[in-house]
Order: structure tokens, then C-alpha cells, then sequence
């Protein structure tokens, strides 16, 4: 089967006049019809930049300076912008991390949904209003409710109206940015099942950008983590919680304590330790992806090889 | 059966907690509505032992830990430290000694350090301010740094060369200085790298059963609370619902809001999938118990100090009948 996504050897770097940065490095990937992708990392990996990078959002100074991303065999970096406007929301939708707080705090929550149906599908505003009220009962929100502003709403209510709105046009690819970080163990619970749901009755693909290995573990048929703009281990997930195999993908496994089970001492990852000079993916097992790396310990500015 | 004993520490405790009561008030003269913070709130943290506070954004925790570090004042209650009851011998504000005493770590090492000076001065200054400076000044900072397990070198580096673990050390570097007795921590790993976190909560950990502090961690965050503190409560709207030994709580929770925050824990192991008549049902269960008058304290299993603050005694054991 054709994959939704494929993203071959993207770089991006993020560019100024001293030097460049590469926000991610020579990343493959490919998203099948229908799965869920988690991509696995911490702050600065470049998670965000490949999801920015798919849905041509980055702005100065990053630039994408090598690689080519398909999605369902056409060209995104050659999009025109009307192409582009049409293609984005259609066929690619995303929720960013806090997403809640971006609806207009001024604004019906009935009529920011009805906008997607105006503006996209030229609806009748008639027409689009019923089609909101249906959208909130999708996410399990009352239909009466699209008379409430924002401000009357939950936090975790908000970000159910934000992912509505992102399945409004039934896309093909939901890009979830953390989009339950600022949220509640419990409301983030609720959501992740809504989420999942909607996947069954809509069957879209789903990148899923999370830094939490527990939640990704729990809701991602297959992995990528990364480090340092690069992907270092890629694996269905349940292989990966079997028997994770790159130092990193261990140490952030290791950074969660269970809540269940005996009580084990856990170590993370040491302070200071580097992974440098990180090569290509190379299939260890069936579908596990992982990439040599060497590890360096840094100490506040001198290093010191291990 | 039921008693509002805490668990028996040994000598006197740490920190001894009974009827805190705090609330916000907020808004105009005309329309003035009235939060109720902390309700009631009763417990021990012993020497050398970590009690974490666990709970939803909102549900009080913060507040508590604020009220113990002075930084917020109850209406009434006792809050005696080693003995002394500080709210009515320093009752206008914390003393310079009992600062001494109890130190907090904040969440964010970003902002909780000066980045104009070097490590070393930011240690050394918290040293002078309490009078722990001494003659052997370099000896004790070099200590200082090696207990949070650092290297020296990091003495003569600016904030912004350490990453946000090495920021959080030296945050806590700055609060050994002071030779506390009883630390409050208030989600000191939120804010840090999801690889690095462990190795904040392990120095926790030794930094109780090395120097036998007293520590408070207040978290949202359940697995770790079971990972680190030897006893856990629970707090809901104000009120403690739950405590008792970590491990034993969380793996046998009895309050219906407690099995609530444990079954939303994100769990890999979990093979059942998300049931939401079954979590309606349980936050119904929820307002049942938390609206019901005439709540108590009753004990579940007094060899773990488990107890639990049932509307009407028994309700536990039918539960699980």
C-alpha cells in the first residue's frame, strides 16, 4: 500500500549569519493509511520541525535545504500557495500544543467551527452551524454547547473543540503536536480514547509528537525516536518496549517509573552524556530501525570522551 | 476503628500539620466569592522521610507546600516544625532561623537563578547569609556541588552553560548550603528534561537518607510519587481523600478520586481498553462521597497507615465486598 506520508532525507536548518543549526537531520519516514506514528523525544530533538516542516509552516530563519516529502505521491515542497491552501486542513490537519488557547476568546465556539465549513466548503452558514453542533457531539461535547465561548469551557473541553475542528474536513493525516501536555493525567486520558475513536470511525493516519515514552507506548502502532535532529531507533512499538536497543531510546524508557510492578531503581539518562556522530538507520529485526552513535559526556562546556 | 492519628514517627516529627484551613477570596466588593484551599488539613512528615502530595492542577497541593513555607498564610490551624508551633511563635512571617530550617525548590531552575553570576557566588552567597561560610570556604563549596553529584568545574560556570537538570542541582545545592532540616519541593522535575527527571528524584532520595532531611514533594505526577516518597496523600478540592505507604496506596487505591488519577496514569501494561460509562460512573462516585456529610477518616490497613475519608465508616470495605 501506498504510504500517506513518505519523507525521504529531509533536512532543515536554521540558518543565521554566524552559523546554521540542523533542526533535523536527514529524517526518513513513511506513514501508512490509517496508522498511528508516534515520534518520540525531548525539547530540541526536532519532533516539531518535521511536523512544521510537513505542513510548510516553518518560517525564517529555518530552511529546509535537502530531502522531498510526498504525501499520497504529490510533490508538498513544490505546492503553490493556493495548492497549498486547498491541500492544508483537507488532507493534512494538526493540533498544536496549546491549541485550546488559540480558539478567539471573542467568538461562539459554534461559529469558529462553522468557519471551517464556510471558508473550505463555501457551506451555507445554515448548513455549517448543524454541521458544528454534529462536530461536538463527535468529541463528546453537547450539541447545545455551540452557543458557549471559550472562556466557558474546560481546558480539556477546548482542546476537544480544537480536535474537532481539526477532523472537521475528515483529512487523511491528524498531526498531533503534544497535544495533551498542558492537560491533566485524567482529561488527557479522556482525550487520547477520544483520539483514538475518531481514528476508528474516520480512519485517518495520525503523527503523534509526544516527549511522554508511557503515553506513546500506549497509543502508537509503530515509533520513531529522535536526537539531535535525528532519528536513532524506529520500531513497531511493541518491539520497542520489549527490547528497546539505542542507549537513548533505554534512558528515556528509564526516565518513567512504572505505576505498576515491584520498585526498581531507575537512572535515566546520566547528566551531561551526548550522543555524537549519530549514522543512518539499519534494520537490526524485522521492521527495528537503529542508528550507531557514539556517546560523549559534556561538562559544562569542556568535553571529555567516554 | 476510625481515628485521625497520623502514622507514628519516631521522636518528635519534622513537620506536624493539624487543622490548616486556608481560603481565597477574590473579586469585587459586591460580588466577592470565596474558595476554600486547604480544609482541614493533618499530617506528619517524620525526620529523614518524603511524603509526596499528589493531586490535579488546582486541587490544593501548591498551596499547602506554600503555607508551610511561609509564603502564604492560613486562617487557622497548627503548623509546629521540630516542636514549635511557628504560627503562633512567628506570627507575622518565617524568622531568618526557621528559613534555615525549611527550604523550598521551585519548578522552574530557569528563573530561580541569577544569570549574571557565576555558580560559585550564588553558593557562596547563601552560605554568608546564614553564617555557614567558615574559613574553609572553597572546601565547602566543592562539597556542595559533589553532594548533587556535579563536578567542581561547574563552580566557575554561568547558569546558561548548564543544562536544566544541571540548573535544578545547583538550585539544590543552594538549598543544602543552608543545612536544612526539611525541604519542600514543589514539582521539581516538571520543568526538565524527560531523561534527566530520574536523576533529580535519586538525589531526592539521598539527599533523605544521606542527610536525613524531611522532604515534601508535591506532584501530579503518581508514578513518581510511587517511585521516590515512602508515603503519599492525596488531596482533592482542598481535602486530603487518601494517604498512607506509597507502594501499598497506589497499587490498592480505596477513594474513588485516588483509583481515578491511578487508572489514568499513563500504563503500556494496560491491556483494558478506555471505558467512559465506567468513567462516569466513577466520577459520580466521586461527588457521592466528596458531597456526603459527616466525613471521617477511617483506617484500611493500620500496619501501612492506609486510611481513607469515607462519608460513612465502612463504605471501603462493601466497595470491595
Amino acid at each position: 500500500m501506498r504510504p500517506v506520508l513518505d519523507i525521504e532525507s529531509l533536512t532543515v536548518e536554521y540558518v543565521s549569519d554566524e552559523r546554521s543549526v540542523r533542526g533535523a537531520d536527514r529524517v526518513s519516514l513513511q506513514i501508512a493509511p490509517g496508522e498511528i506514528l508516534g515520534l518520540a523525544g525531548e525539547s530540541g530533538c526536532g519532533k516539531s520541525t518535521i511536523a512544521h516542516s510537513i505542513m510548510r509552516l516553518l518560517k525564517d530563519p529555518a530552511r529546509i535545504t535537502h530531502g522531498s516529502i510526498r504525501f499520497d505521491g504529490a510533490d508538498v515542497l513544490a505546492m503553490a500557495p493556493d495548492e497549498l491552501r486547498s491541500w492544508r486542513w483537507r488532507q493534512v490537519a494538526m493540533v498544536f500544543q496549546s491549541a485550546m488557547n488559540s480558539l478567539s476568546p471573542v467568538m461562539r465556539i459554534g461559529d469558529q467551527l462553522a468557519d471551517v465549513f464556510t471558508t473550505h466548503e463555501r457551506m451555507s452558514k445554515r448548513a455549517a452551524s448543524s454541521r458544528a453542533a454534529e462536530l461536538l457531539e463527535l468529541v463528546g461535547i453537547p450539541a447545545a454547547r455551540i452557543h458557549a465561548y471559550p472562556h466557558q469551557l474546560s481546558g480539556g473541553q477546548r482542546q476537544r473543540v480544537v480536535i474537532a475542528m481539526a477532523c472537521a474536513l475528515r483529512p487523511r493525516l491528524l498531526i498531533l503536536d503534544e497535544p495533551t501536555t498542558a492537560l491533566d493525567v485524567v482529561v488527557q486520558q479522556e482525550i487520547l480514547a477520544q483520539i483514538r475513536q475518531l481514528q476508528a470511525e474516520l480512519g485517518f493516519a495520525v503523527l503523534f509528537i509526544t516527549h511522554d515514552m508511557s503515553l506513546m507506548l500506549e497509543l502508537s502502532d509503530r515509533i520513531g525516536v529522535m536526537y539531535a535532529g535525528r532519528i536513532v531507533e524506529l520500531a513497531p512499538a511493541a518491539a520497542l518496549r520489549r527490547e528497546p536497543r539505542h542507549d537513548y531510546t533505554q534512558a528515556l524508557m528509564g526516565a518513567f517509573p512504572p505505576i505498576t510492578g515491584p520498585r526498581v531503581k531507575l537512572t535515566g539518562l546520566g547528566e551531561g552524556v551526548r550522543f555524537t556522530s549519530i549514522g543512518d538507520l539499519a534494520e537490526v529485526a524485522p521492521g527495528h530501525f537503529v542508528a550507531p552513535a557514539d556517546t560523549t559526556e559534556i561538562l559544562f562546556a569542556k568535553e571529555t570522551q567516554r | 476503628m476510625s481515628t485521625t492519628t497520623a502514622p507514628p514517627t519516631a521522636g518528635t516529627p519534622a513537620v506536624r500539620i493539624r487543622g490548616l484551613n486556608k481560603t481565597f477570596t477574590s473579586g469585587s466588593f459586591l460580588s466577592r466569592t470565596r474558595l476554600r484551599a486547604l480544609r482541614d488539613i493533618e499530617f506528619d512528615i517524620g525526620a529523614g522521610e518524603i511524603v509526596a502530595l499528589v493531586g490535579e492542577s488546582g486541587s490544593g497541593k501548591s498551596t499547602l507546600a506554600r503555607c508551610i513555607a511561609r509564603l502564604e498564610q492560613p486562617e487557622t490551624g497548627s503548623l509546629e516544625v521540630f516542636g514549635e508551633d511557628v504560627l503562633a511563635t512567628q506570627r507575622r512571617g518565617a524568622s531568618r532561623g526557621y528559613r534555615r530550617l525549611v527550604q523550598m525548590v521551585f519548578q522552574d531552575p530557569f528563573g530561580s537563578l541569577n544569570p549574571t553570576h557565576r555558580v560559585e557566588h550564588v553558593l557562596e552567597r547563601s552560605l554568608r547569609v546564614h553564617g555557614k561560610a567558615g574559613s574553609n570556604l572553597r572546601s565547602r563549596l566543592v562539597e556542595l556541588v559533589e553532594s548533587v553529584d556535579l563536578d567542581p568545574a561547574v563552580l566557575s560556570a554561568f547558569p546558561h552553560e548548564l543544562s536544566g537538570g544541571q540548573r535544578q542541582r545547583i538550585a539544590i545545592a543552594r538549598v543544602l548550603a543552608v543545612e536544612p532540616k526539611v525541604i519542600l519541593a514543589d514539582e521539581p522535575t516538571s520543568m526538565l528534561d524527560v531523561s534527566v527527571r530520574i536523576g533529580v528524584l535519586n538525589l531526592l532520595a539521598k539527599l533523605r537518607d544521606e542527610h536525613g532531611i524531611a522532604i515534601l514533594y508535591v506532584t501530579h505526577d503518581l508514578a513518581s510519587a510511587r517511585y521516590l516518597a515512602d508515603r503519599t496523600i492525596v488531596m482533592h478540592a482542598g481535602a486530603m481523600v487518601e494517604g498512607g505507604e506509597s507502594m501499598r496506596l497506589l497499587d490498592d487505591p480505596k477513594h474513588p478520586y485516588t483509583r481515578l488519577l491511578v487508572g489514568a496514569v499513563p500504563d503500556p501494561e494496560r491491556t483494558e481498553p478506555f471505558n467512559p460509562d465506567a468513567r462516569a460512573d466513577l466520577r459520580r462516585e466521586i461527588t457521592d462521597w466528596t458531597a456526603a456529610p459527616g466525613q471521617r477518616r477511617e483506617v484500611v490497613d493500620a500496619a501501612t497507615g492506609h486510611w481513607v475519608l469515607t462519608p460513612h465508616e465502612h463504605t471501603s470495605q462493601q466497595e470491595n465486598a
